[in-house]
């Protein structure tokens, strides 16, 4: 504060005479606890002018006494009187001394002393939050839609980098399981929180630090999927040195052979392929894994096994051995490598999951005049992303709900699908309705090619001698995803069955820090900070008076346009639009 | 043989609106010394303001006394907007002086019919209180209390007064004035008994109020010309202001300055909605207070002073709140000896206590 | 004899109190700050208002779906009326009705 003075307890009386020689008012006194002694400050006002005012400041330790200045400033007496009760301080010689009785009555009962609240400074807080609370990767989702609200989008970006690896993956097939839980889906309007992934994507640039110290240890991923590129991310970042073994010829995993081309354009892959190299990361392709023993003697310390679910269920129905019954992932496998498929023109999709719909898109994509999907269930109760197959629908796709096949008959190179019709019945486990086959109301349909996508499991050699689980699935620890075998780590759909891309990319994250641990490493990844300067509260009061926007529509390709190639269907968002969009959300993490 | 007896007045009295305890020692009819003591309604209010956020505190600040409501949490915000380096728009601090001004009017016609009640004239005191229904119905209507306004906030102000409810309020404020010239004004400037029960009667000279930190009404009606609306906080600098003062240092005196002080007070408000710019009323703040500050408004006692200290984290570390009352309790030392018994009640009133502010 | 006008005019004027309760009821003006309630469709349990009332009038229970709110602890401020996102809570201008007992309202939230 302007004019204040720091005086001992002796230099206190002549400085209040100095006040009284100048006439001036006595205001008040404060009195502050400060842990190990109390701090009195005496407020005096000049005579002439209300301002300035003069503060004298004296410190003394708790048990000791203070002198009054009553005897100088007569009203003074009552508060000092009241510091005195308060705050247990002696203070003598005052004029009017009420013995601390001043507050209180002959009878009331001795009240005890509060101590002083311990007050440390610290940062603004940041509440817990539901979207970023729903997102298995834990990406700081609501600092990275403030900061685009305010057109911050590089520093967005960085945000997004310090939990996640793959923004341009996944700001295009992420199933966003975040906008769900996002507060404002209850009024219909949740944030595209993966739409301004991809903007932040597209319109920025991040830098990668290299690793500076390389530990000497040397790990084998086996699979480039999701997970194994996530891992071998993570590990080199932590100074490994990683090789990563794939079958195929291409890199990428189901994020290659399994998404369409319509949805994952080709170069945001590889890009994002190419950024994992430059890491030192060597990609071995068409090199398949024989066996376990032979890679740690060939100087691996660690193996981390990624190889994902990549074999189709069967449907179980009879005559399901035609040629002209292909599986899902074989078949998008065989389209994304470019090879002919001859579909015919009529093809039914059997089953109701993204696999189905995108099998059926792609079909409509290589000239198939009639595709219908068939699901035993209804739309409500359909696993696929909702915007996939609304998109589906305007591309010409029909659906079939509460069909199950029966069995599939052939005659002259037709086939013939006879299907059961179902009814919905009570909820399940999973909590969705379950379906009851209705006695005799089996229907067929002739179709030239049927694609089944009804699940996937993985597919393990044997020789790697590793315990299975159900399903097919390795059995791993929970938290060091070691399998049975020492030094051997699995992660990914083929620990927990198919599952999305984002749940591997975040297991690959636990798999790093374990096979770091396991490697003799702290197991500690490195983050940098974003350092910005934004807001630490939220604005309700005056937010509330604008007027209320909807939900951002992403542009889409026309229905021609899409059939005609493999184009990506989603445009992206223009600059101002993805601002407006950043700006509409809720800041539930910040506090009022 | 003079009989010395000592007979407390208050807490409880029939005549006190106010828990004020006084020790009256007297010697027959005579008062010949007085012990006030404070302290019946303590509520720990500066303690319970550490446990808030700074935020939140306005609510609680608003609510130590229920008269001068409004100019707390003005007194408040200006404090924590200082510490903050805020500035609240312009808008919001005409906002806060309309505001402001209809706390004084509603304090000062309240006092006026709680002395005409303590004189025994007990139909003044009921005609007063009706131009104060007047008072009340337009702070119901423009933030929508009736004693506890509430409006101020860090930052600005929450409620908004647009043209229909300017206009509105400006009629009922003529209103208002006309009813004060019908009742109070033939009453209190004319009247004999009023007079012959006041004048004269706690006299406070000049040096006296300096020297025991007398402020408000107490301290102008002896010829002490100290107000801090000089100092232009809110919007006092654009609207203009002088202080009331009279020199007579008795009760009729202290009575005259707040009878004026009405008047003025009314004047200023219908000034300040006419001058009201256009704007926002409430800004964005951002950030933890960090610091000290003073911050000192006119509530329709006197200077109320409120010194805060904040060390960056979401809670204030500690506020001190100095009411009017408190600074013109000691002046009972001087003005109560030597005044007869029947007096008491009268010269009591005169300063204007406010026991829930003085013992927050 | 000077007082004889006003006795004259006073004793022939109508009263001007107001038979209250029974007649000349006046409504409050809009935006009186009064009794405060819930819309349970828009409501999904943040906790915000619990956060920022002053006075604790209003408990949040995430498990029970529920919202416990004290109207004889609330002080009628009004702040949680503004800090709600989904503009949930409101405020009537009709005041709390006084009661025999301190009861807590239970609002329970459809999900």
């Amino acid at each position: 504060m302007k004019n204040e003075v720091s005086v001992d307890k002796a230099e206190l009386i002549p400085a209040a005479k100095k006040m009284l020689a100048e006439k001036a008012r006595f205001v008040t006194a404060s009195c502050l606890d400060l842990r190990d002694k109390f701090e009195v400050i005496y407020h005096f006002e000049p005579r002439e002018n209300p301002e300035p005012l003069t503060h004298i400041r004296v410190k003394i330790a708790k048990g000791d006494s203070l002198p009054s200045i009553s005897n100088l400033y007569l009203c003074a007496a009552l508060i000092e009187n009241e510091i005195q009760e308060l705050f247990n301080i002696k203070i003598s010689g005052i004029a009017l001394d009420f013995q601390k009785r001043f507050l209180r009555a002959r009878e009331s009962p001795e009240a005890e002393l509060l101590k002083p609240t311990p007050y440390v400074s610290q940062p603004p807080m940041r509440l817990p939050v539901r979207c970023g609370e729903a997102c298995p990767a834990g990406i700081d989702i609501p600092r990275y839609v403030r900061l685009i609200g305010e057109g911050k989008i590089a520093e967005s970006l960085a945000v997004i980098k310090q939990a996640m690896p793959f923004p341009g993956i996944l700001g295009r097939v992420c199933f966003a399981p975040c906008e769900h839980d996002c507060r404002q889906y209850k009024q219909e309007e949740p944030i595209a929180i993966r739409m301004l992934k991809r903007f932040a994507y597209d319109h920025a640039t991040y830098e990668e630090k290299k690793p500076t110290n390389r530990s000497g240890k040397r790990v084998a991923v086996i699979g480039s999927g999701p997970a194994g590129l996530g891992a071998a991310y993570y590990l080199a970042k932590m100074g490994h040195g990683i090789t990563v073994f794939e079958a195929l010829s291409k890199i990428g995993g189901m994020m290659r052979v399994g998404i369409p081309e319509y949805r994952l354009p080709r170069k945001v892959l590889d890009d994002e392929i190419n950024m994992v190299k430059n890491l030192g990361v060597e990609i071995k392709t068409d090199t398949k894994v024989e066996s376990l023993d032979n890679l740690f003697k060939d100087g691996y310390q660690a193996v981390l096994i990624a190889i994902g679910a990549h074999q189709g269920i069967k449907m179980r129905v009879e005559g399901e051995d035609h040629p002209k019954v292909i599986e899902c992932i074989d078949f998008l496998r065989d389209v994304n490598f470019g090879r002919k498929v001859d579909l015919g023109n009529r093809v039914a999709v059997v089953g109701g999951g993204n696999a189905a719909i995108d099998a059926a898109r792609t079909t409509r994509r290589l000239g198939a005049k009639e595709v219908t999907v068939f699901y035993r269930r209804s739309r409500a109760e359909m696993p696929a992303s909702p915007s996939e197959v609304e998109e589906a629908i305007e591309e010409g796709v029909k659906i079939e709900f509460l069909a199950l096949p029966k069995k599939v008959l052939s005659k002259n190179g037709t086939l013939s699908l006879e299907n059961f019709r179902m009814k919905l019945g009570e909820p399940d486990a999973s909590g969705r309705r379950r379906a009851d086959l209705i006695k005799g109301s089996e229907f067929s349909v002739d179709v030239d090619t049927i694609i089944t996508a009804v699940g996937q499991r993985p597919e393990i050699p044997e020789q790697f001698e590793l315990r299975i689980g159900p399903a097919n699935t390795i059995v791993v620890d929970i938290e060091t995803l070691a399998t049975s075998k020492k030094g051997v780590f699995a992660a990914g759909d083929v620990v927990t069955g198919p599952a999305s891309v984002v749940q591997a990319i975040a297991v690959a994250r636990t798999a790093a820090i374990a096979i770091d641990k396991y490697l003799g490493g702290k197991g500690v990844l490195p983050i940098w900070e974003v350092r910005v300067n934004e807001p630490t509260s939220r604005h309700t009061f005056l937010e509330r008076w604008q007027k209320k926007d909807k939900r951002v529509e992403m542009p889409r390709l026309s229905t021609e346009k899409r059939l005609q190639g493999f184009d990506e269907v989603e445009l992206g968002l223009s600059q101002a639009v993805a601002v407006a969009e950043g700006q509409r959300c809720w800041r539930c993490d910040l506090e009022e | 043989m003079a009989v010395r007896t000592v007979i407390p007045f208050g807490p409880q009295h029939p005549v006190l609106p106010e828990p004020i305890h006084l020790k009256l020692e007297l010697e027959d009819e005579r008062v010949v010394g007085v012990m006030p003591i404070i302290g019946y309604v303590h509520r720990g209010i500066e303690k319970a303001a550490e446990l808030n956020t700074f935020r939140q505190n306005t609510n609680l600040f608003d609510r130590i006394c229920g008269i001068c409501s409004f100019i707390h949490g003005q007194t408040y915000c200006q404090g924590v907007e200082a510490l903050m380096g805020v500035e609240a728009p312009p808008r919001a601090r005409f906002l806060r002086t309309f505001w402001s001004e209809l706390s004084r009017t509603h304090s000062h016609l309240l006092w006026l019919g709680l002395l005409a009640d303590c004189m025994g004239f007990e139909s003044l005191f009921m005609q007063i209180w009706r131009a104060r229904e007047i008072v009340q119905d337009l702070s119901e209507m423009t933030t929508g209390h009736r004693v506890i306004q509430a409006s101020s906030v860090v930052g600005g102000v929450r409620r908004d007064i647009d043209k229909d409810m300017a206009k509105e309020v400006d009629k009922r404020l003529v209103a208002l004035k006309e009813m004060l010239d019908s009742t109070v004004a033939p009453a209190l400037f004319h009247d004999a008994t009023i007079k012959r029960r006041a004048v004269g009667k706690g006299m406070l000279s000049k040096e006296q109020a300096e020297l025991l930190g007398a402020v408000g009404p107490t301290a102008r009606g002896s010829g002490v010309a100290k107000d801090i609306r000089q100092t232009g906080y809110a919007a006092f600098k654009e609207v203009g202001f002088e202080p009331v003062v009279e020199t007579a240092g008795d009760s009729y005196a202290r009575t005259l300055v707040r009878a004026r002080e009405t008047y003025q007070s009314i004047e200023i408000m219908r000034k300040a909605l006419a001058m009201m710019p256009e704007g926002e009323i409430l800004v964005r703040v951002d950030g933890y207070p960090e610091g000290e500050t003073v911050s000192r408004c006119e509530q329709p006692r006197g200077e109320v002073f409120y010194y805060l200290k904040g060390n960056g984290t979401n809670h204030l570390e500690r506020v001190k709140v100095r009411t009017p009352t408190f600074a013109n309790v000691p002046t009972y030392l001087v003005m109560l000896p030597g005044c007869e018994m029947a007096d008491v009640p009268v010269i009591t009133l005169s300063i204007d206590p406010c026991i829930g502010c003085t013992e927050r | 004899m000077r007082m004889l006008p006003t006795i004259v005019k006073n004793l022939f004027s109508r009263p001007v109190t107001r038979r209250y309760p029974f007649k000349d009821i006046r409504e409050p003006f809009p935006g009186y700050r009064g009794r405060i309630y819930w819309d349970a469709s828009k409501c999904d349990l943040c906790g915000d208002c619990a956060r920022v009332c002053p006075s604790e009038a209003i408990k949040v229970s995430l498990g029970n779906s529920q919202i416990t709110y004290d109207p004889f602890k609330c002080i009628y401020c009004g702040t949680c009326v503004e800090t709600c996102l989904p503009r949930a809570i409101n405020q009537d201008k009709h005041y709390t009705k006084p009661a025999a007992n301190k009861q807590k309202e239970v609002i329970t939230i459809s999900a």
